[in-house]
Protein backbone atom coordinates (compact mmCIF):
# COMPACT_ATOMS: atom_id res chain seq x y z
CA UNK A 1 0.00 0.00 0.00
CA UNK A 2 1.22 3.28 -0.61
CA UNK A 3 0.48 5.59 2.04
CA UNK A 4 2.55 2.31 4.14
CA UNK A 5 5.32 2.79 1.86
CA UNK A 6 5.35 6.74 2.69
CA UNK A 7 5.32 6.20 5.92
CA UNK A 8 8.08 4.10 5.94
CA UNK A 9 10.01 6.02 4.15
CA UNK A 10 9.32 9.31 6.78
CA UNK A 11 11.12 7.21 9.25
CA UNK A 12 13.68 5.80 7.18
CA UNK A 13 15.24 9.29 5.75
CA UNK A 14 14.88 11.50 8.72
CA UNK A 15 15.82 9.28 11.43
CA UNK A 16 14.70 11.63 14.45
CA UNK A 17 15.52 8.61 16.94
CA UNK A 18 17.05 5.18 16.79
CA UNK A 19 13.70 4.05 18.63
CA UNK A 20 11.47 6.05 15.92
CA UNK A 21 11.20 2.45 13.64
CA UNK A 22 9.66 0.29 16.47
CA UNK A 23 6.85 2.81 17.11
CA UNK A 24 3.14 2.35 15.81
CA UNK A 25 2.21 5.73 13.90
CA UNK A 26 0.17 6.73 17.23
CA UNK A 27 3.15 6.97 19.29
CA UNK A 28 5.32 9.13 16.74
CA UNK A 29 5.94 12.05 18.78
CA UNK A 30 6.43 15.77 17.18
CA UNK A 31 9.80 16.98 16.88
CA UNK A 32 9.65 19.66 19.34
CA UNK A 33 7.95 16.78 21.87
CA UNK A 34 11.26 14.97 21.32
CA UNK A 35 12.97 17.98 21.80
CA UNK A 36 11.22 18.30 25.17
CA UNK A 37 13.03 15.41 26.11
CA UNK A 38 16.36 15.25 24.40
CA UNK A 39 17.58 18.86 23.79
CA UNK A 40 20.15 19.56 25.65
CA UNK A 41 23.01 22.73 25.86
CA UNK A 42 26.23 22.40 27.23
CA UNK A 43 27.91 25.42 26.90
CA UNK A 44 32.47 24.30 26.47
CA UNK A 45 33.56 28.00 26.43
CA UNK A 46 32.46 31.33 25.42
CA UNK A 47 34.23 34.83 26.13
CA UNK A 48 33.94 38.05 24.21
CA UNK A 49 34.85 36.82 20.85
CA UNK A 50 34.22 32.96 20.82
CA UNK A 51 32.32 30.31 21.81
CA UNK A 52 31.97 26.80 22.06
CA UNK A 53 28.94 24.77 22.75
CA UNK A 54 27.53 21.50 22.58
CA UNK A 55 24.10 20.85 21.02
CA UNK A 56 22.42 17.36 21.42
CA UNK A 57 19.43 16.15 20.85
CA UNK A 58 18.85 18.60 17.42
CA UNK A 59 18.19 17.89 13.92
CA UNK A 60 20.95 19.01 11.61
CA UNK A 61 18.19 20.60 9.50
CA UNK A 62 17.65 22.76 12.89
CA UNK A 63 21.84 23.13 13.58
CA UNK A 64 22.20 24.18 9.85
CA UNK A 65 19.11 26.70 9.66
CA UNK A 66 20.87 28.50 13.00
CA UNK A 67 24.25 28.52 11.30
CA UNK A 68 23.08 29.76 8.48
CA UNK A 69 20.76 32.52 9.88
CA UNK A 70 24.03 33.46 12.17
CA UNK A 71 26.17 33.50 9.06
CA UNK A 72 23.35 35.75 7.27
CA UNK A 73 20.82 37.23 8.63
CA UNK A 74 21.55 38.43 12.06
CA UNK A 75 21.60 42.13 11.83
CA UNK A 76 24.11 44.33 12.50
CA UNK A 77 25.77 48.41 11.90
CA UNK A 78 28.51 49.06 9.23
CA UNK A 79 29.25 51.98 7.31
CA UNK A 80 27.29 51.79 4.10
CA UNK A 81 27.65 55.26 2.64
CA UNK A 82 30.85 57.46 2.58
CA UNK A 83 30.75 60.95 1.56
CA UNK A 84 34.29 61.85 0.30
CA UNK A 85 34.88 65.58 0.80
CA UNK A 86 38.79 65.15 0.47
CA UNK A 87 41.31 61.92 -0.70
CA UNK A 88 44.61 62.51 -2.13
CA UNK A 89 45.96 58.97 -0.86
CA UNK A 90 46.88 56.88 -3.35
CA UNK A 91 43.97 54.67 -2.47
CA UNK A 92 40.83 55.28 -4.78
CA UNK A 93 37.58 56.45 -3.60
CA UNK A 94 36.00 53.47 -4.03
CA UNK A 95 38.93 51.08 -2.42
CA UNK A 96 38.63 53.50 1.01
CA UNK A 97 34.81 53.07 1.04
CA UNK A 98 35.17 49.28 0.94
CA UNK A 99 37.57 49.58 3.86
CA UNK A 100 35.97 51.69 5.66
CA UNK A 101 32.92 49.64 5.30
CA UNK A 102 34.34 46.35 6.78
CA UNK A 103 35.54 47.68 9.47
CA UNK A 104 33.28 45.98 12.40
CA UNK A 105 31.52 48.72 14.20
CA UNK A 106 30.32 48.31 18.31
CA UNK A 107 26.81 49.45 18.17
CA UNK A 108 24.03 47.68 19.07
CA UNK A 109 21.80 46.74 16.58
CA UNK A 110 18.69 46.92 18.62
CA UNK A 111 19.05 50.63 18.84
CA UNK A 112 18.05 51.39 15.07
CA UNK A 113 15.68 50.89 12.39
CA UNK A 114 16.59 49.36 9.76
CA UNK A 115 16.79 51.42 5.66
CA UNK A 116 13.82 51.40 4.23
CA UNK A 117 14.09 50.25 0.90
CA UNK A 118 13.94 52.63 -2.41
CA UNK A 119 15.03 56.19 -3.08
CA UNK A 120 12.63 57.95 -0.84
CA UNK A 121 13.90 56.18 2.25
CA UNK A 122 15.52 58.99 4.17
CA UNK A 123 18.85 59.03 6.79
CA UNK A 124 17.48 60.20 10.17
CA UNK A 125 19.46 59.78 13.39
CA UNK A 126 17.11 56.31 14.07
CA UNK A 127 18.56 54.17 11.06
CA UNK A 128 22.37 56.69 10.53
CA UNK A 129 25.31 56.59 12.13
CA UNK A 130 27.80 59.03 11.20
CA UNK A 131 31.27 58.51 11.71
CA UNK A 132 34.12 61.09 10.39
CA UNK A 133 37.38 60.57 9.37
CA UNK A 134 40.01 63.82 9.02
CA UNK A 135 43.39 62.54 8.99
CA UNK A 136 46.38 64.39 7.45
CA UNK A 137 49.66 64.05 6.44
CA UNK A 138 51.68 67.63 7.52
CA UNK A 139 55.04 68.36 8.09
CA UNK A 140 55.83 71.89 9.92
CA UNK A 141 58.51 74.07 7.46
CA UNK A 142 61.83 72.76 7.34
CA UNK A 143 60.72 69.20 8.80
CA UNK A 144 61.64 66.02 6.89
CA UNK A 145 59.44 63.67 8.73
CA UNK A 146 62.96 61.46 9.09
CA UNK A 147 63.52 62.37 12.68
CA UNK A 148 63.10 59.62 15.07
CA UNK A 149 59.42 60.36 16.06
CA UNK A 150 57.26 57.61 16.31
CA UNK A 151 54.05 59.47 17.78
CA UNK A 152 51.20 59.99 16.26
CA UNK A 153 51.34 57.30 13.92
CA UNK A 154 54.30 58.79 11.68
CA UNK A 155 56.49 56.32 10.78
CA UNK A 156 59.88 57.72 10.96
CA UNK A 157 62.52 56.24 8.64
CA UNK A 158 66.10 55.46 7.21
CA UNK A 159 67.76 58.60 6.17
CA UNK A 160 69.92 56.87 4.09
CA UNK A 161 67.08 55.16 1.87
CA UNK A 162 65.70 58.36 1.38
CA UNK A 163 62.13 57.57 1.16
CA UNK A 164 59.56 59.77 2.25
CA UNK A 165 57.93 59.03 5.99
CA UNK A 166 54.32 57.74 5.90
CA UNK A 167 52.18 58.31 8.10
CA UNK A 168 49.32 55.67 9.26
CA UNK A 169 45.37 55.97 9.11
CA UNK A 170 43.69 53.62 11.88
CA UNK A 171 39.81 52.95 12.65
CA UNK A 172 40.42 54.55 15.46
CA UNK A 173 40.85 58.05 14.00
CA UNK A 174 36.96 57.54 13.11
CA UNK A 175 35.00 59.91 15.36
CA UNK A 176 31.69 59.13 15.65
CA UNK A 177 29.47 62.68 15.34
CA UNK A 178 26.27 62.10 17.41
CA UNK A 179 22.66 63.16 15.49
CA UNK A 180 19.71 64.43 17.36
CA UNK A 181 18.93 62.51 20.64
CA UNK A 182 21.64 59.81 19.89
CA UNK A 183 24.36 61.41 22.52
CA UNK A 184 21.88 61.12 25.31
CA UNK A 185 19.98 57.66 23.42
CA UNK A 186 22.96 56.07 22.71
CA UNK A 187 25.10 57.42 25.81
CA UNK A 188 25.30 54.32 27.84
CA UNK A 189 27.08 52.35 24.92
CA UNK A 190 28.91 54.84 22.76
CA UNK A 191 28.95 53.62 18.92
CA UNK A 192 32.77 52.97 18.69
CA UNK A 193 34.75 50.84 16.28
CA UNK A 194 35.33 47.51 17.80
CA UNK A 195 39.25 46.89 16.89
CA UNK A 196 40.93 50.59 17.07
CA UNK A 197 44.27 49.01 14.73
CA UNK A 198 42.89 48.86 11.75
CA UNK A 199 44.78 50.14 9.28
CA UNK A 200 42.72 52.01 6.67
CA UNK A 201 45.12 53.80 4.47
CA UNK A 202 48.94 55.33 4.72
CA UNK A 203 49.58 58.74 3.91
CA UNK A 204 52.94 60.55 2.61
CA UNK A 205 53.52 64.19 3.33
CA UNK A 206 50.45 66.49 2.13
CA UNK A 207 48.14 64.19 1.91
CA UNK A 208 44.86 64.14 3.36
CA UNK A 209 41.83 62.03 3.92
CA UNK A 210 38.30 63.41 5.21
CA UNK A 211 35.21 61.39 4.71
CA UNK A 212 31.75 61.01 6.43
CA UNK A 213 31.11 57.57 6.77
CA UNK A 214 27.06 56.34 7.46
CA UNK A 215 26.14 53.35 9.11
CA UNK A 216 23.22 51.29 8.30
CA UNK A 217 21.75 48.41 9.58
CA UNK A 218 21.88 45.32 7.59
CA UNK A 219 22.04 41.79 7.19
CA UNK A 220 25.10 39.88 6.07
CA UNK A 221 23.00 38.33 3.16
CA UNK A 222 23.05 41.91 1.36
CA UNK A 223 26.49 42.00 1.86
CA UNK A 224 28.93 40.15 4.28
CA UNK A 225 30.63 43.39 6.16
CA UNK A 226 27.39 43.37 8.00
CA UNK A 227 27.81 39.52 9.10
CA UNK A 228 27.85 39.66 12.77
CA UNK A 229 30.83 36.37 12.58
CA UNK A 230 33.75 35.37 11.50
CA UNK A 231 32.68 32.01 11.67
CA UNK A 232 29.70 29.75 12.45
CA UNK A 233 30.17 26.26 11.86
CA UNK A 234 29.21 23.05 13.85
CA UNK A 235 30.87 19.59 13.82
CA UNK A 236 29.22 16.08 14.50
CA UNK A 237 31.27 14.83 17.88
CA UNK A 238 33.42 11.89 16.58
CA UNK A 239 32.34 8.22 18.56
CA UNK A 240 35.52 5.90 18.99
CA UNK A 241 34.75 2.66 19.76
CA UNK A 242 36.66 -0.96 20.34
CA UNK A 243 35.28 -3.54 18.56
CA UNK A 244 37.74 -5.89 21.49
CA UNK A 245 40.60 -4.18 23.21
CA UNK A 246 44.04 -3.12 22.24
CA UNK A 247 45.94 -4.49 24.47
CA UNK A 248 50.03 -4.10 25.55
CA UNK A 249 52.76 -2.74 22.71
CA UNK A 250 49.79 -2.88 20.47
CA UNK A 251 48.20 -0.16 22.95
CA UNK A 252 51.61 2.11 22.76
CA UNK A 253 51.38 1.82 18.64
CA UNK A 254 47.96 3.27 18.41
CA UNK A 255 48.76 5.80 20.69
CA UNK A 256 51.63 6.97 18.86
CA UNK A 257 49.43 6.48 15.26
CA UNK A 258 46.82 9.61 16.09
CA UNK A 259 48.51 12.45 15.47
CA UNK A 260 45.36 14.34 17.73
CA UNK A 261 46.30 12.50 21.17
CA UNK A 262 43.02 11.14 21.23
CA UNK A 263 43.66 7.61 22.89
CA UNK A 264 45.65 7.20 26.02
CA UNK A 265 46.72 4.11 27.89
CA UNK A 266 45.34 2.54 30.74
CA UNK A 267 47.48 0.36 33.32
CA UNK A 268 45.68 -2.86 34.03
CA UNK A 269 48.37 -3.60 36.62
CA UNK A 270 51.01 -6.83 35.83
CA UNK A 271 47.79 -9.31 36.31
CA UNK A 272 45.66 -7.53 32.97
CA UNK A 273 44.50 -9.79 30.20
CA UNK A 274 46.70 -11.75 28.38
CA UNK A 275 49.45 -10.32 30.81
CA UNK A 276 49.96 -7.18 28.73
CA UNK A 277 49.06 -4.83 31.45
CA UNK A 278 48.36 -1.82 29.47
CA UNK A 279 45.18 -1.30 27.57
CA UNK A 280 44.58 1.74 24.93
CA UNK A 281 41.38 4.00 26.05
CA UNK A 282 39.77 6.82 23.94
CA UNK A 283 40.65 9.82 25.94
CA UNK A 284 39.48 12.93 24.07
CA UNK A 285 37.11 12.12 21.44
CA UNK A 286 36.40 15.54 20.87
CA UNK A 287 40.49 16.10 19.75
CA UNK A 288 39.96 13.49 16.83
CA UNK A 289 39.94 15.03 13.42
CA UNK A 290 38.22 12.01 11.76
CA UNK A 291 41.81 11.79 10.12
CA UNK A 292 41.20 7.90 9.99
CA UNK A 293 44.96 7.53 10.54
CA UNK A 294 44.49 4.38 13.19
CA UNK A 295 42.15 2.70 10.95
CA UNK A 296 44.43 2.71 7.95
CA UNK A 297 46.96 0.16 9.28
CA UNK A 298 48.43 -0.95 12.35
CA UNK A 299 46.24 -2.54 15.61
CA UNK A 300 43.39 -0.54 15.03
CA UNK A 301 42.25 -1.68 11.22
CA UNK A 302 40.14 -4.49 12.56
CA UNK A 303 39.54 -3.25 16.17
CA UNK A 304 38.99 0.63 16.35
CA UNK A 305 35.19 2.19 14.59
CA UNK A 306 35.09 5.38 13.89
CA UNK A 307 31.40 6.70 14.01
CA UNK A 308 30.33 9.98 15.00
CA UNK A 309 27.17 10.92 17.50
CA UNK A 310 24.32 11.85 14.87
CA UNK A 311 22.67 14.35 17.18
CA UNK A 312 25.58 15.65 18.63
CA UNK A 313 26.69 18.69 17.36
CA UNK A 314 29.48 21.09 18.61
CA UNK A 315 28.85 24.29 17.32
CA UNK A 316 31.43 27.37 16.96
CA UNK A 317 30.86 30.92 16.54
CA UNK A 318 33.56 32.91 16.47
CA UNK A 319 32.44 36.94 16.54
CA UNK A 320 34.09 39.91 14.78
CA UNK A 321 33.93 41.93 17.81
CA UNK A 322 30.74 43.60 17.75
CA UNK A 323 28.10 41.43 19.31
CA UNK A 324 29.38 39.19 22.25
CA UNK A 325 28.67 35.35 20.36
CA UNK A 326 25.68 34.66 22.97
CA UNK A 327 23.92 37.62 21.95
CA UNK A 328 24.61 36.45 18.23
CA UNK A 329 22.98 33.41 18.86
CA UNK A 330 19.90 34.79 20.63
CA UNK A 331 19.56 37.44 17.89
CA UNK A 332 19.90 33.95 15.47
CA UNK A 333 16.72 32.37 17.28
CA UNK A 334 14.87 35.49 17.45
CA UNK A 335 15.52 35.71 13.53
CA UNK A 336 13.97 32.11 12.71
CA UNK A 337 11.47 32.75 15.35
CA UNK A 338 10.08 35.88 13.59
CA UNK A 339 10.60 34.04 10.41
CA UNK A 340 7.68 31.35 11.23
CA UNK A 341 5.38 34.00 12.84
CA UNK A 342 5.35 36.71 10.04
CA UNK A 343 5.02 33.65 7.88
CA UNK A 344 1.57 32.42 10.23
CA UNK A 345 0.29 35.73 9.45
CA UNK A 346 1.09 35.90 5.39
CA UNK A 347 -1.30 32.63 5.21
CA UNK A 348 -3.90 34.27 7.53
CA UNK A 349 -3.56 37.52 4.75
CA UNK A 350 -3.32 34.82 2.23
CA UNK A 351 -6.40 32.95 3.83
CA UNK A 352 -8.43 36.57 3.65
CA UNK A 353 -7.65 37.12 -0.15
CA UNK A 354 -5.69 40.64 0.59
CA UNK A 355 -2.42 38.84 0.66
CA UNK A 356 1.07 38.73 -0.73
CA UNK A 357 0.72 42.56 -2.57
CA UNK A 358 0.67 42.94 -6.32
CA UNK A 359 -1.22 40.42 -8.38
CA UNK A 360 -0.50 42.50 -11.50
CA UNK B 1 25.61 52.28 -12.14
CA UNK B 2 28.30 50.29 -10.04
CA UNK B 3 27.75 46.99 -9.19
CA UNK B 4 27.11 47.76 -5.34
CA UNK B 5 24.03 49.37 -6.32
CA UNK B 6 22.17 45.74 -7.51
CA UNK B 7 20.07 44.48 -4.84
CA UNK B 8 17.98 41.98 -5.13
CA UNK B 9 14.54 42.45 -5.53
CA UNK B 10 12.04 41.15 -2.66
CA UNK B 11 9.80 38.20 -3.52
CA UNK B 12 6.58 39.69 -4.94
CA UNK B 13 4.31 37.38 -3.00
CA UNK B 14 5.35 36.23 0.78
CA UNK B 15 3.02 33.11 0.75
CA UNK B 16 1.41 31.42 -2.01
CA UNK B 17 -0.76 28.36 -1.68
CA UNK B 18 -1.45 26.55 -5.36
CA UNK B 19 -4.11 24.07 -5.95
CA UNK B 20 -3.91 21.16 -7.78
CA UNK B 21 -6.04 18.20 -6.72
CA UNK B 22 -7.60 18.69 -3.46
CA UNK B 23 -6.92 20.23 -0.07
CA UNK B 24 -4.60 17.06 1.22
CA UNK B 25 -2.30 17.93 -1.32
CA UNK B 26 -0.70 21.14 -1.80
CA UNK B 27 2.58 23.05 -3.01
CA UNK B 28 3.28 26.22 -0.94
CA UNK B 29 5.16 28.81 -2.31
CA UNK B 30 7.16 30.91 0.31
CA UNK B 31 9.01 34.09 -1.52
CA UNK B 32 12.26 35.10 0.80
CA UNK B 33 13.11 31.73 2.29
CA UNK B 34 15.35 29.30 1.82
CA UNK B 35 17.12 26.30 2.67
CA UNK B 36 17.43 27.64 6.36
CA UNK B 37 13.68 27.73 6.51
CA UNK B 38 13.06 24.87 3.87
CA UNK B 39 14.83 22.21 5.35
CA UNK B 40 14.12 22.51 9.00
CA UNK B 41 10.02 23.06 8.55
CA UNK B 42 10.32 20.23 6.15
CA UNK B 43 11.96 18.30 9.03
CA UNK B 44 9.08 19.54 11.96
CA UNK B 45 6.33 18.91 8.99
CA UNK B 46 8.30 15.15 8.84
CA UNK B 47 7.61 14.08 12.30
CA UNK B 48 3.44 15.17 12.62
CA UNK B 49 1.48 12.36 12.51
CA UNK B 50 -1.08 13.54 9.20
CA UNK B 51 1.98 13.70 7.08
CA UNK B 52 2.33 11.77 4.41
CA UNK B 53 5.05 13.13 1.95
CA UNK B 54 6.73 16.33 2.64
CA UNK B 55 9.72 17.93 0.78
CA UNK B 56 11.34 21.35 -0.39
CA UNK B 57 13.27 22.93 -3.19
CA UNK B 58 14.52 26.38 -3.97
CA UNK B 59 13.76 25.64 -7.84
CA UNK B 60 16.06 28.43 -8.87
CA UNK B 61 18.99 30.27 -6.66
CA UNK B 62 18.07 33.98 -8.24
CA UNK B 63 14.96 33.43 -7.99
CA UNK B 64 14.17 34.30 -4.07
CA UNK B 65 11.39 31.27 -3.44
CA UNK B 66 10.98 28.23 -1.95
CA UNK B 67 8.30 25.42 -2.45
CA UNK B 68 7.39 22.99 0.19
CA UNK B 69 5.35 19.91 -1.08
CA UNK B 70 3.04 18.32 1.46
CA UNK B 71 0.72 15.66 1.55
CA UNK B 72 -1.54 14.74 4.81
CA UNK B 73 -4.16 12.03 5.46
CA UNK B 74 -7.86 12.48 5.22
CA UNK B 75 -7.94 14.02 9.01
CA UNK B 76 -6.53 17.37 8.23
CA UNK B 77 -6.21 19.63 4.98
CA UNK B 78 -2.39 20.36 4.39
CA UNK B 79 -2.74 23.75 4.87
CA UNK B 80 -3.95 23.56 8.83
CA UNK B 81 -0.81 20.84 8.95
CA UNK B 82 1.46 23.57 7.69
CA UNK B 83 0.33 26.19 10.30
CA UNK B 84 0.93 23.25 12.77
CA UNK B 85 4.55 22.99 11.70
CA UNK B 86 4.98 26.49 11.53
CA UNK B 87 3.53 27.09 15.39
CA UNK B 88 5.66 23.82 16.57
CA UNK B 89 8.32 25.86 14.67
CA UNK B 90 8.26 29.24 17.02
CA UNK B 91 7.67 26.69 20.32
CA UNK B 92 11.05 25.01 19.29
CA UNK B 93 13.10 28.53 18.99
CA UNK B 94 11.38 29.06 22.21
CA UNK B 95 12.30 25.89 24.09
CA UNK B 96 16.10 26.28 22.40
CA UNK B 97 15.83 29.92 24.17
CA UNK B 98 15.36 28.94 27.34
CA UNK B 99 17.45 25.56 27.17
CA UNK B 100 20.54 28.54 25.73
CA UNK B 101 19.50 31.14 28.78
CA UNK B 102 19.80 27.85 31.18
CA UNK B 103 23.14 26.90 29.93
CA UNK B 104 24.35 30.38 29.77
CA UNK B 105 23.60 30.68 33.96
CA UNK B 106 24.96 27.67 34.98
CA UNK B 107 28.30 28.30 32.62
CA UNK B 108 28.46 31.64 34.74
CA UNK B 109 27.97 30.05 37.99
CA UNK B 110 30.70 27.37 37.24
CA UNK B 111 33.26 30.18 35.68
CA UNK B 112 32.53 32.25 38.95
CA UNK B 113 33.17 28.83 40.92
CA UNK B 114 36.48 28.24 39.43
CA UNK B 115 37.43 31.60 40.14
CA UNK B 116 36.76 31.38 43.64
CA UNK B 117 38.85 28.06 43.85
CA UNK B 118 41.62 29.90 42.17
CA UNK B 119 41.33 32.79 45.07
CA UNK B 120 41.52 30.27 47.61
CA UNK B 121 45.04 28.55 46.27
Amino acid sequence: MAATRIEAYRVEADQLYESYRSLTLAEVKTVVEHLREKLRIHIVKMDVEEMVFDLIGADASFANALRRILLAEVPSMAIEIVHVFANSSILHDEVLAHRLGLIPILADPAHFEGMLPGPAAEANEHNTLVFELDAAFVLAKGETGRQKDSSNGINTCDASTLKAPTRNVYAKDLVWRPMGEQETRLAERVPQVAHPDILIAKLKPGQRIKVEGWCRKGVGKDHAKYSPVGTASYRLLPSIDFVEPVLGEEADRLVELCPMGVFDIEDLGKGGARGAGRKAVVARPRDCSMCRECVREGPGVDRVRLKRVADHFIFSIESVGTLAPDRVLKDAVRVLREKCTSLLEAIEAEGRGDGGGGKG
Amino acid sequence: MSVNEHRPQPAEKKFESLEYTDEHSRTFVFGDEDHTLGNSLRHVLMGRKETRFCGYSVPHPSEPKMNIRLQTSATKPALQVLKDGLHEMVEICDLFDFTLDRAISDYDEQQADSTDERGIH
